[in-house]
């Protein structure tokens, strides 16, 4: 290579040495992602379970036939153990509702009777205003799972209430048969999926 | 190869649905009550009203007690126990002279005494007035309905004259719960 | 110019390219030896030239990769992001958040999100220095007031007076406690996409 080749190529590369630095990555992505279950949950406390005993006392009035006030006796003495919040993290949950029948072991006779039935209601505030209620009566079989028409309210306040009614012996003459009686409601709030 | 990845994950999504099994918000309402042992007479009284109790006409037992006044009388009671540990007893007063203080001249009588017996839920009590107090208490158990009383047996100590004068008595009848408190009704 | 090669040809050309603007500009005229003199004429080239300032992500070091926690409502997260930032002055780094939030889809009612807070922290390290910053991911929106919301330049974003090349020990932080707000977190999947930048900042 002559002189003048490698002169030339001596200012190239000095040529090359001084053009600005190489381009670096000035940008990077990251991705955070998690999820929420689909749950029902009792608040304050996200426990999952409520409700309370209801004492009601003596079951027949004076002339031994069922009592008459029974469903007001229900409330009062329910008191706030029959209201709860509960709210679901999905977009439609169910509520399933069973009254069972108020009951005595002691077997009856002609002209007795030792079951009582009645009517269980559960009233649910709904979004964005309005309450579904969801029924069940003793008599007939379970209510099942029963969507909502949108999801529970999530204002702060209670969100359910439980009431009892039309309590009544199987024949409306029956007396009572003597002993303690035992009756249940159970409600069971699921998401739906 | 794939057939078994496949059924590897039809596995996955099985147990990934076992425990998905959402939390669910459950309520229970416990209710409970109680009805008290009672006893109850819904007709709680009867009045038999025999009129002349003694024997009329000019005969040898004329003056003394026509038994038949009294024998088969009967009258039926309502009521009802609530507890299969219900009891029943009967008292049977005599028919005593009310208008007539001391005891009677002798010939003459001023006491009738008799047997009652009270029928109800197919078990009998039964008392006789010769006795002070009431009769046997037995289990009348669980029932609503009648409560027959009977007259039967009645009788003068001597079979004497019957001293004029009004002559009243009661029977009782006495339901009894299971529990001394609660309302026996006579 | 017969008899001389291409490459003699070209090589001169671009001699001449550059020495035109030079300000040295030779007049004598140099002979081949035997034939007259001088015999070499000393060329003098100036070179100007300056280091550019390098600020990136170390090619080993870019802020990549992803996090998934299920069921973050009930549990909290943390999680470092580690990065190398490869500046050789002072440096700016910037975040900015697709969502404001962990985000899932549909909309709910009032009492109810769709969107669930998180914060974001950077700690950059440098060779004598380092920096700290923490802000609410709903701030990393456009417009939205962190200090170092993205992108970055010269003037916005979580300054490093020092320089930093091939420094361990920085990261970007994503962190929420247990979801406690009253609204209640719609069920779903939630995602977020975070994008880190750095510039220079004299």
């Amino acid at each position: 290579m002559d002189k003048f080749t490698k002169l030339a190529l001596a200012a190239l590369s000095m040529t090359l040495i001084t053009s600005p630095a190489e381009a670096q990555s000035v940008n990077g992505t990251v991705d955070i992602t998690g999820s929420v279950a689909p749950k029902c949950l009792v608040l304050p406390g996200a426990g999952n379970s409520f409700g309370t005993l209801v004492a009601l006392g003596e079951l027949a009035q004076a002339d031994g036939r069922l009592a008459t006030d029974l469903s007001s006796r229900f409330s009062s003495i329910g008191g706030t153990g029959l209201i709860a919040r509960v709210v679901c993290t999905s977009a439609n949950p169910t509520v399933a509702v069973d009254a069972l029948e108020i009951t005595s072991a002691t077997p009856s006779t002609t002209g007795y009777a030792n079951r009582v039935d009645f009517a269980a209601r559960v009233a649910l505030s709904v979004t964005p205003s309005g309450i579904d209620t969801i029924s069940n009566d003793s008599r007939n079989a379970a209510t099942g799972p029963t969507a909502l028409s949108g999801r529970l309210a999530n204002n702060g306040d209670s969100n359910i209430m439980i009431t009892a009614d039309t309590f009544a012996t199987p024949v409306a003459t029956d007396l009572l048969v003597a002993g303690s009686y035992t009756g249940r409601i159970d409600i069971v709030i699921a998401p739906g999926l | 190869m794939r057939l078994v990845i496949s059924l590897f994950a039809s596995g996955l999504l099985i147990l990934s649905a076992d425990r998905a099994v959402a939390q669910s918000a459950t309520g229970i309402v416990e209710i409970d009550g109680s009805v008290a042992d009672r006893c109850l007479f819904t007709t709680p009284s009867e009045t038999i009203s025999v009129g002349e109790l003694a024997l009329g006409g000019t005969g040898t037992q004329a003056g003394r007690l026509d038994v038949a006044k009294l024998n088969g009388q009967t009258r039926t009671l309502a009521g009802w126990c609530n507890g299969t540990a219900a009891t029943i007893s009967v008292e049977a007063m005599p028919l005593i002279n009310r208008s007539f203080q001391g005891a009677p001249p002798t010939g003459f009588e001023t006491r009738i005494n008799y047997n009652a017996d009270a029928l109800a839920n197919r078990v009998t009590a039964s008392d006789t007035s010769t006795t002070a107090g009431a009769g046997t208490t037995i289990p009348v158990g669980l029932f609503t309905g009648d409560v027959v009383v009977t007259v039967s047996g009645s009788s003068t100590a001597t079979g004497g004259l019957l001293v004029a004068g009004v002559y009243t008595s009661k029977i009782i009848v006495t339901l009894t719960p299971n529990v001394s408190f609660g309302g026996g009704s006579k | 110019m017969t008899g001389v090669s291409k490459e003699k040809c070209f090589a001169l050309i671009a001699v001449a390219a550059l020495l035109l603007p030079a300000a040295v500009m030779a007049q004598a005229t140099a002979f081949a030896v035997g034939q007259g003199s001088p015999n070499q004429i000393a060329l003098q080239v100036q070179v100007q030239a300056s280091v550019g300032g390098r600020c990136g992500f170390a090619p080993s070091g870019v802020p990549s990769g992803g996090f998934d926690r299920p069921n973050f409502d009930v549990t909290g997260f943390t999680h470092d992001f580690p990065f190398l930032l490869e500046c050789t002055g002072p440096s700016r780094v910037a975040v900015v958040s697709s969502n404001g939030g962990l985000l899932t889809g549909g909309t709910v009612p009032s009492g109810y999100a769709a969107k669930a807070p998180y914060d974001v922290a950077l700690h950059l390290v440098g060779s004598n220095s380092s920096a700290d910053a923490t802000c609410a991911v709903a701030t990393l929106v456009s417009g939205g007031a962190c200090p170092f919301r993205g992108p970055a330049t010269t003037g916005q974003g979580l300054r490093l007076a020092a320089s930093s090349v091939g420094q361990p020990g920085t990261y970007l932080r994503v962190s929420a406690p247990a979801y406690s707000a009253p609204e209640i977190l719609s069920a779903g999947r939630y995602a977020d996409t975070l994008i880190v930048t750095v510039s220079v900042a004299p």
